[in-house]
């Protein structure tokens, strides 16, 4: 299909997002992409289109999962088409309906994909513009926008309903002009929706209930799948009673799969007894092979055996500016392993069928940040082409880095394809804890001096962390020695510390353990945050400074620095008794964060927090508070109670009893300040949860002079 | 059996009758705005109303509420018109991805029901029940103060 012909392209029957769509228009022709890529000018075309009722589709190129996406960009979709925002509608992402995007993680959605959704609006707002002038039979540059609509000098109007009036196609955008003028990057004066708090996009659906999630999806004659895992990490399956499972009553099927056994029934309860019947017998770890899952990882254990392989920094020179100092310390952090524990236990739905002509295909609904990556998941574990397989995104219950792979939908797909029925496989929250990948174990070690003018002399960082973007989740064993020539850029996020040292060696290593580690919210800015700005409050501390004017000391970032002035602002002279932290998050996101905390019944307990952000330009400022909100509340967990623990090598914290989560009563009102600019806008999901942690950890020592130097904090005793 | 949900009745064939309430809500008859979140009681999403008590449906065998009135998310408005604690989870913007709300909204308008003139204390309190992980916390206190505003605005009308 040659775009470049055409003035607009004129589809009839656009059949809307969630519904098959095979074959139609330009889609299907569309080769899969690697979705760690943005999106190419070519492929946003179709993501805005006017429909014959005057509304606006749009297919939203990211993820929902609860971090507002859907919100924000379509203000954006408005604000170019000068239309209410309540005209358009939203649809999640399908691969039959658009091509690849990008993954969602990383909080680069605004950073990725403000500019190429405004583009894919404005060029259906120029498409709309020549009909206009054609309409009006004036020029083109004779037109402004009005509200739904263009007008001339002269009065004489064009709405959009008019343009696509007497007509049952949609009008999608032109092809690529990149001159096109985009009307939601104006100054913040002359905006009308971006940059405003609005009602959020389908939150009417979710407070009535019927917003769908990939658990929620119901097919006709759905059958339920429940699959056998292994208690212990690793462990094989030596044995299993298929005859038993297939005499409970409502079973369909047990079927065996690439090493993996599962079955189908007619109800839950039915495949969970049947699961029960088969009496899988799993081999028992020995006491060799328990011991390597259950080992922690220990920063000055790992350095007596072996060398930090990866090196990200060496400025100056440490060892000489040592002899310097004044005073040194040498200080060790710990957090340990962190569970996702999103709400939403995955689920997935697949339905296999065959046509006459013995041609198959296979649909999905799942919820994952990347319904490509399942898309290609199924088709591999399928023994199919990516072609056949079609996956509906749905508004996802949490993913926090978790759900980059929705496993759930691939094991719907292979239990559908055996049985020919469509199957609906729901993990229990068991699952969700056990079989999944975590956020991995940090032990760091920071040496540091201070010469006599309060100034930090040297810094020596060293970390032993885990894989995070080249984990075991992602990179197959054969290929395991080359990820580990990897300085993985997820396990070292934030190791960087926001300051100016004239001397600093920054040393790390992943080891990769046998438990499964991965993306966990900011991947390893939280725990190196916290391990950085623990250390920061110790030397301010020693130096006898206050924590925020040290901090401004030591940076020349006049971001960083506006920040940590507007907290200042806030706690007007408290500082004693609040904890500071602060982070740049990815080099481009500003926080600086308060807390104090207050002791009940001798546990601590966080009273406030006072957090200012800065990811230059808002584009929705309510949900940007959202974020943070979250973020802090995160911080919260990760600062006292959350730890994930093996046992035996088995996940022993494997729900709510025994993961603690922060609770409505363990977290205070939030004091949130949004530096508002006109530079460009940087993310916001993950920013503030970098110094959450450790401005918690500070707090603690504000008030109880006990430094915790270990996470979680009610581990320890107080 | 038969259970009556939204005031309405539905026939539950035998092969449901081993079931939680929560399964055969969702499973069965798709009343899919009602969450499963742990399995066992303990975080809330899957909170319905039972004769108006909130109640987790997660644990609840579904041959224990045969003659019960359940009430579940989807019947909470009442003649189109959005329950005061719908109308004020959309003026606070609660929700984030939105999973735990169900369980959240039902808890707190059961606890309305009861006491409608909370203290901050005593709405924190209750809602200590229900987990929510994106942090919606400081939200959902603002918006059940809130729909007790609304609640008492329209009693008053």
């Amino acid at each position: 299909m040659n775009l470049s012909r055409r003035k607009f392209l004129k589809r009839s029957g656009w059949v809307a997002c969630g519904v098959t769509v095979l074959g139609v228009g330009g889609c299907a022709v569309i080769p899969a992409l690697p979705t760690f890529g943005t999106s190419k000018e070519e492929e946003i075309y179709n993501w805005v289109q006017l429909m014959p009722d005057g509304r606006i589709l749009y297919y939203l190129s990211r993820a929902e999962l609860g971090q507002g996406i859907s919100t924000g960009l379509s203000q954006v979709v408005a604000e170019e088409l000068n239309v209410p925002l309540d005209l358009i509608d939203c649809h999640y992402q399908s691969t039959a309906a658009m091509a690849p995007c990008q993954m969602t993680v990383g909080s680069q959605s605004i950073e990725n994909y403000l500019e190429q959704t405004a583009r894919s609006a404005a060029y259906l707002r120029l498409t709309l513009q020549s009909l206009a002038a054609r309409h009006l039979d004036v020029q083109l540059d004779a037109l402004k926008s009005i509200e739904g609509g263009f007008e001339t000098a002269g009065g004489q109007t064009a709405t959009y309903r008019t343009l696509i009036k007497n007509s049952d196609a949609t009008i999608t955008s032109l092809p690529p002009n990149a001159n096109v003028r985009l009307l939601s990057q104006r100054k913040a004066s002359e905006l009308k929706i971006v940059g405003k708090s609005v009602e959020p996009v389908n939150i009417r659906r979710i407070v009535a209930g019927q917003e769908t999630y990939s658990r929620d999806v119901i097919l006709k004659g759905i059958q339920f799948g429940a699959i056998a895992r292994p208690p212990q990490l690793g462990a094989n399956m030596i044995s299993f009673n298929k005859k038993r499972a297939l005499s409970v009553s409502g079973v369909n099927s047990v079927i065996e799969h690439d090493g993996q056994i599962g079955i189908v029934a007619t109800t839950p309860m039915a495949a969970a007894k049947a699961l029960e019947a088969l009496s899988v017998q799993w081999q028992s770890l020995d006491a060799k092979q328990v011991a390597k899952v259950q080992h922690s990882l220990d920063i000055d254990e790992y350095l007596k055996k072996n060398k930090l392989d990866h090196s990200p920094i060496e400025e100056g020179s440490v060892q000489t500016a040592a002899i310097n100092a004044v005073q040194t310390l040498s200080l060790r952090y710990d957090s340990p392993m962190i569970a996702h524990a999103a709400m939403e236990p995955r689920s997935g739905v697949a339905h296999w069928q065959t046509n006459e002509s013995g041609k198959s295909r296979c649909e999905i609904w799942t919820g994952s940040q990347d319904p490509w990556l399942v898309q290609a998941a199924a088709a591999k574990s399928l023994g199919i082409n990516k072609n056949q397989v079609m996956v509906h995104n749905q508004r996802v219950g949490g993913a926090f880095g978790g759900r980059v792979l929705c496993q759930a939908s691939i094991e719907a797909a292979w239990l559908s394809k055996a049985t020919g029925v469509p199957v609906k496989i729901q993990w229990t929250r068991e699952e969700e804890f056990r079989y999944n990948y975590v956020g991995p174990q940090y032990s760091t070690r920071i040496d540091a001096g201070l010469d006599g003018e309060g100034r930090i002399t040297h810094w020596q960082h060293r970390t032993v962390g885990a894989p995070i973007l080249t984990s075991s989740m992602f990179v197959p064993p054969y290929l395991h020695w080359a990820a580990n020539l990897v300085a993985d850029p997820g396990t070292k996020r934030g190791m960087t510390a926001p300051y100016t040292f004239a001397n600093q060696r920054v040393d790390f290593a992943d080891e990769r353990v046998p438990m499964p580690t991965g993306p966990w919210r900011g991947l390893g800015a939280a725990p190196n945050t916290f391990a950085v700005e623990c250390a920061m409050d110790e030397l301010a501390i020693a130096a006898g400074e206050d924590p925020i004017e040290f901090r401004l000391k030591h940076t020349d970032n006049p971001r960083f620095a506006e920040c940590l002035g507007r907290l200042q602002k806030h706690i007007d002279g408290s500082v004693g008794s609040m904890g500071i932290a602060a982070a740049i998050y990815k080099g481009v996101t500003f926080v600086a964060t308060a807390v104090e905390v207050t002791l009940l019944y001798g546990k601590p307990r966080v009273s406030r927090i006072i957090c200012v952000h800065d990811c230059g330009r808002v584009i929705s400022p309510d949900q940007v508070r959202a974020q943070i909100e979250g973020n802090l509340t995160w911080g919260i967990g990760m600062a006292l109670h959350e730890e994930f623990k093996l046992d035996n090598a088995i996940a022993s914290t494997s729900n709510f009893d025994l993961y603690q989560l922060p609770r409505q009563m363990d977290v205070p009102d939030l004091t949130i300040e949004l530096v508002n600019s006109e530079l460009p806008s940087s993310g916001a999901a993950e920013a503030s949860i970098a110094p959450a942690a450790a401005a918690i950890t500070n707090a603690v020592f504000a008030a109880t002079s006990e430094r915790h130097r270990k996470l979680p904090i009610s581990e320890s005793k107080i | 059996m038969k259970i009556t949900i939204n005031n309405n009745s539905y026939n539950i064939p035998a092969e449901w009758h081993d079931a939680p309430l929560l399964a055969v809500l969702r499973d069965y008859l798709g009343f899919t705005g009602t969450k499963f979140g742990c399995g066992k009681g303990i975080c809330g999403a899957c909170t319905v109303h039972i004769n108006g008590a909130a109640t987790r449906s997660c644990i609840l065998p579904v041959l224990t509420v045969q003659d019960a009135s359940i009430t579940t998310i989807e019947g909470l408005s009442k003649d189109e018109k959005l329950h005061p604690i719908q109308q004020a989870w959309i003026d606070e913007s609660v929700p984030q991805c939105g999973y735990c709300q169900a369980g959240q909204m039902m808890t707190a308008a059961a606890f309305l029901s009861e006491n409608p003139d909370p203290s901050t204390d005593e709405i924190t309190q209750v809602m200590s029940g229900n987990l929510c992980r994106c942090g919606t916390y400081p939200r959902i206190r603002r918006g059940v103060t809130r729909a007790a505003e609304i609640a008492r605005l329209n009693s008053s009308l």
